[in-house]
């Protein structure tokens, strides 16, 4: 090998490729660390481990800015995993952000009802545009259902420690789908002004039938935690 | 014999380090050294043979000249910078190294030696290994691995049992939310009971810690797991041959 004639450049050059094996073995641990996904298969493997599901299987997708939203779902549970157009943000989350529904009976006499409406919420901030995108979604068996209302309002505390009567916020209906796992699905998306921390958003979920007779309703009260609520149709 | 030649020539030289220019005079010294040797041994007197070496090295400013085009400042800077880097890089790995070490040793603890995690809670009474072990969705691990029984606490009645769970991923760089913190008991009533347990996290696994109060003599509980489809019921068996004789 030709020896260099310049002193200095074989200190630069061996001390330069030092500093780079150690960036790249941080950029190895960061990866590894968080594990970032680049395909929405990935994506769905992770949120499957991290919430001990079985195999899911897409549904339907919502994109929203530059997030795309994934419903992908099984018998048991429904899961929303965001998947985030710039790839820069999709090294950095994903994982937290992924909410997981379990949707299965959680009592012998839940499982031998067959029909049965079950609602889910989520609510996101989105601090640079100061709004809320909410998501209400659920699933039915009953095989009569056809579409769906979804009403959102806004709750609050008066001085008292009561709770004040709700302000309507929006009103918005779509479509039950046949889904593959033995229910039907829907899922609406909306954008919702800001609360604070006297006030919370409820919400309540009218299932109609073909002919647009309502079937059923799903209340406020029934919404677990305001995230989660089922009622059994007898 | 010291030379004033190697010290002109190194004087001059502007982007060299120190250990650098010594290195070239020692250098220049033992050139010039040799070729004194080399004279006196063609019969030269001392200070002549000296003087001549001196001389045949040529003109110390051209010699930095020549010398300095070996040293650029481009170099100088570019090492100087990559000294810089190697520092920052070396800092960086440093920082962030404990985190995932950390979680390696975690995970591998919980799999093969989950006794070895140290709750530090003062009163727990000595733990009997189990082995219930049972595979979840998604590559996760539910482990209940040790019971430990006592006399009841003031303002408790019968006994209290202590449960050791963890549960833990297929690897130690994955992520779960911890199903071992999602179970629920029965023993008396027919609603399973949720217990908060102390818990630890570390990602790829979760430590949890059970405590079942209110436990009746010789009575074994139930635990339940009803998480995202995964429905289990697991008989505790409890040693109760420790503290009823």
């Amino acid at each position: 090998m030709k020896k260099s004639p310049y002193p200095q450049r074989k200190k630069a050059l061996l001390w330069g490729s030092l500093a780079l094996v150690c960036f790249l073995a941080v950029l190895a641990l960061t990866f590894l660390e968080s594990a970032p996904c680049f395909t929405l298969e990935q994506a769905m493997g992770k949120a499957e481990t991290q919430n001990a599901a079985q195999e899911t299987r897409l549904l339907d997708s919502q994109t929203l800015d530059n997030t795309t939203f994934y419903l992908t779902g099984n018998e048991d549970v429904l899961m929303v995993i965001p998947f985030y157009g710039n790839p820069l943000v999709r090294l950095k989350k994903l994982g937290n952000d992924i909410s997981c529904f379990d949707r299965s009976p959680n009592s012998p006499a839940q499982a031998q009802q067959p029909s049965r409406l079950w609602g889910a919420s989520m609510s996101l901030k989105d601090t640079a545009h100061d709004r809320v995108v909410a998501c209400v979604l659920g699933t039915t068996q009953l095989p009569e259902a056809a579409s769906v209302t979804v009403a959102a309002a806004l709750a609050s505390l008066d001085s008292t420690g009561e709770e004040a009567a709700p302000a309507p916020l929006w009103i918005g209906a779509t479509q039950v789908i046949d889904g593959p796992d033995g229910y039907d699905y829907f899922w609406l998306w909306t954008v919702l002004p800001p609360t604070d921390n006297a006030h919370h958003y409820i919400y309540s979920l009218t299932l109609f039938d073909q002919a647009g007779k309502p079937i059923t309703t799903l209340d406020p009260e029934e919404f677990s935690w305001s995230i989660q609520g089922e009622r059994t149709i007898s | 014999m010291e030379h004033s030649f190697p010290k002109l020539v190194c004087q001059s030289i502007r982007y060299a380090t120190p250990k650098e220019k010594a290195q070239l005079q020692a250098e220049l010294e033992a050139h010039i050294d040799d070729h004194t040797e080399a004279l006196l041994a063609a019969g030269y007197d001392a200070d002549h043979a000296c003087q001549q070496a001196e001389e045949a090295m040529g003109d110390p400013e051209e010699v930095s000249k020549a010398l300095n085009a070996a040293f650029p400042r481009r170099w100088w800077i570019l090492s100087r910078l990559a000294a810089l880097a190697l520092v920052a890089a070396v800092l960086v790995l440093a920082l962030s190294l404990p985190s995932p070490v950390d979680r390696i040793h975690a995970y591998y603890q919980a799999k093969y030696d989950p006794m070895a995690w140290d709750w530090h809670k003062e009163g727990l009474p000595e733990m009997v290994p189990l082995d219930l072990k049972y595979d979840l969705p998604g590559g996760n691990t539910l482990v209940i691995y040790a019971a430990g029984l006592t006399e009841a606490p003031e303002g408790y009645q019968g006994y209290t049992a202590y449960l050791r769970a963890v549960s833990y991923t297929s690897g130690p760089f994955q992520y779960s939310e911890g199903p071992a913190q999602y179970l629920t008991f029965t023993w008396a009533a027919e609603t399973p009971l949720y217990l908060m347990p102390m818990g630890d996290s570390r990602g790829c696994r979760y430590q949890a810690l059970y405590q079942l109060n209110n436990l009746p003599a010789g009575t074994d509980p139930v635990a339940h797991l009803d998480y995202n489809g995964t429905h289990l019921t697991i008989p505790i068996p409890l040693p109760w041959e420790e503290v009823i004789p």
